[in-house]
């Protein structure tokens, strides 16, 4: 407490401005990576839970080599590693941001979606098809609303993650919301305040987050699970 | 490519709406086929059951009718037009499914699920919402409070109704029903076989029916398919013909001991002259019950309440105990019998309740007649009798009719 009761609050209210420019950047990236994280997840972990040939097996290995690395190292090879190989992949920092977050946060979808489309009973597909639905549409309109309720709790824990993640791209000089703190407190030498603030406003975010997924997880709950 | 009438086929036997041709299916990586040449012809309007221990492949040869399992080889022909090389999509438009859990989808409604394939066929709205009420009320549930639930929300006697809805939603000519009933209470199962045979007099849809029940397949089947291993057709015939004359050994083990008893299952309380009993309401006085029942030849007198509701049997000895009330004295006559229910039920009721007959009601409670052993027993020799006389006339025809009809009688 007397760590706090030491803190200059009146200096992190004039930065407001500031750390609310770098919250609006995080909270974009995080809205592009989590939008992407789940267009993977649905599409990989569809070829993965249906042994769609070769796509599965290049998924398996994308999931593999994601899992497998930090994501630190991940990004230092999108944002220095690839414009070695060929100068037409050089991105901007924006860029290297969303798309590493999404790439991380799409393979740990397929995984959870793999699992979530592998968990619908069959008899629900022999059902669908039984009716006269093409395979794609018994996917469409059977295989993904079940599908997608099961793998939700574990994919929003995956979303969450991507929110979080977006923290490492300070590394890169990405001015989203650590970063913005970190240089305030290069300036000013405030770091136990710029750290302190970024946590709660990290735990704020990530915590409203969570309140309406679960609202929405709780609308969407899977009527027959008794 | 229908021929109506059927002309030049007879008269008695309907028209094929199934012909199933040498169908044969060999599982990969299997040395024998699963399905092994197997020749069929369902006729239109029947209910045919497929029964067979587990393994005889019933449910593989019902799944290749809708090619769910693509047979290795056959033919499939409905309504006349080979459909073994069709779009399967579109075929299995033509033929409901019911399968053992229904597979109702938990995340659509009653209606939703009803409705769904009227929407794969792009039926207007109002079309749709139509005939999803039409629907509910023909398996006996009210639109009204059923239609917005999920299914989680049912019993599951009631979400195999909407899965004979779901079924018939775009008024297939031919349903395949997958063990429907296996997996409910036998008290349940009982009732929504009589509502699936009362439905069946109105729609008169043709329906396959898998089971491993050789008593389901009694009291449901028009005809029934035996099948033995890899489903080789150990006997097709009808209940009455393979209960009283089993085509071989494996069928006459498979219907298991008891064959007069199952046969009871054949025939319904309204097929059956009921008997003329002696009732009297419940508030009369002794004295007038007695003189009724001195009237008849019968051992009891049935009181029935003021809405004709049978109550209790009383014989003169219950009649003299005069201390003790009327209700109180006697056997209980309830449950009474409805009159879809079967010989078989009837006997059953007539057993526990020891007065050696039963009363029958009408659909409000009403009293209808009383069944007794005398009328059961009158039809087992009917039964028999038929059964052997048809038997006997398909040896004839397969014997050459004209010279065994020429044999003298002795």
């Amino acid at each position: 407490m007397s760590v706090l009761a030491a803190f200059d609050w009146s200096f992190i209210w004039e930065q407001r401005s500031e750390l609310a420019h770098g919250l609006v950047k995080t909270l974009e990236v995080s809205a592009i990576g989590i939008a992407g994280a789940f267009a993977i997840g649905v599409a990989l972990g569809a070829a993965r839970a249906h042994r769609i040939p070769v796509v599965s097996q290049l998924a398996a290995v994308y999931v593999e080599v994601i899992r497998n690395t930090p994501i630190l190292v991940q990004i230092f090879l999108l944002f220095y590693g690839l414009p070695q190989l060929t100068p037409y992949l050089r991105f901007e920092p924006f860029t290297t941001a969303w798309l590493a977050v999404m790439i991380w946060g799409g393979a740990f979808n397929t995984e959870n979606y793999r699992a979530g489309f592998g968990a619908v009973p069959y008899r629900y597909r022999e059902a669908s098809l039984a009716l006269g639905f093409t395979p794609l549409r018994t996917f469409f309109s059977v295989t993904l609303p079940i599908g997608s309720r099961i793998a939700l709790p574990s994919s929003i824990n995956t979303y969450i993650s991507v929110l979080k993640n977006t923290a490492l791209m300070t590394a890169i000089g990405f001015p989203e919301l650590t970063n913005v703190a970190r240089s305030i407190a290069a300036v000013t030498f405030r770091d136990a305040e710029m750290i302190v603030v970024i946590a709660i406003v990290y735990l704020a975010v990530v915590w409203s987050l969570s309140i309406v997924i679960r609202f929405v997880e709780r609308r969407l709950a899977l009527p027959e699970e008794a | 490519m229908t021929n109506p009438g059927g002309k030049d086929g007879g008269a008695s036997r309907p028209e094929a709406m199934i012909e199933l041709k040498d169908l044969t299916k060999r599982f990969p990586g299997q040395k024998q086929n699963a399905i092994d040449g197997l020749t069929l012809e369902i006729p239109t309007g029947e209910i045919v059951i497929f029964v067979g221990p587990s393994g005889s492949g019933k449910t593989t040869t019902l799944r290749m009718i809708n090619r769910l399992i693509e047979p290795t080889s056959g033919r499939i022909i409905l309504e006349g037009d080979d459909v073994t090389s069709v779009n399967p999509d579109k075929l299995r438009r033509r033929m409901g499914y019911v399968i053992q859990q229904v597979g109702l989808f938990p995340h659509l409604t009653i209606a939703e699920n009803i409705a769904t394939v009227p929407k794969l066929l792009r039926w207007k709205r109002d079309r749709i919402n139509t005939r999803v009420e039409e629907l509910l009320d023909m398996v006996g549930m009210e639109p009204a409070t059923y239609a917005k639930r999920y299914p989680k929300e049912l019993s599951g006697g009631q979400r195999q109704r909407v899965g004979v809805a779901r079924a018939m939603a775009a008024d297939p000519p031919v349903i395949l029903m997958d063990e429907p009933f296996s997996a409910i209470d036998p008290i349940t199962r009982g009732r929504l076989q009589n509502e699936f045979l009362q439905l069946q007099t109105q729609i008169r849809k043709t329906i396959v029916f898998v089971t491993h029940d050789i008593d389901e397949a009694i009291k449901m089947g028009d005809r029934i398919a035996i099948l033995d291993d890899r489903s080789h057709i150990a006997q097709f015939d009808t209940p009455e013909t393979i209960l009283s004359a089993p085509a071989n050994a494996f069928v006459e083990d498979f219907i298991g001991s008891g064959a007069s008893l199952k046969r009871l299952n054949l025939t319904r309380v309204t097929d059956v002259p009921l008997v003329d009993w002696p009732t009297a309401n419940v508030s009369a006085d002794r004295e007038s019950i007695r003189e009724r029942l001195l009237r008849s030849d019968k051992g009891s007198v049935l009181l029935l309440d003021d809405e004709h509701r049978p109550v209790r049997w009383v014989n003169a000895g219950d009649l003299d105990r005069s201390d003790e009330p009327l209700l109180e004295t006697g056997l209980s006559a309830t449950p009474a019998i409805e009159q879809q229910a079967t010989l078989f039920d009837s006997l059953n009721e007539m057993l526990n309740s020891l007065q050696g007959a039963a009363a029958v009601v009408d659909q409000e409670g009403a009293y209808k007649g009383v069944i007794d052993i005398e009328t059961i027993g009158a039809a087992i020799r009917t039964m028999r009798g038929e059964a052997r006389q048809r038997y006997r006339g398909e040896e004839e025809q397969q014997t050459g009719g004209l010279e065994s009809r020429e044999e003298p009688e002795s």
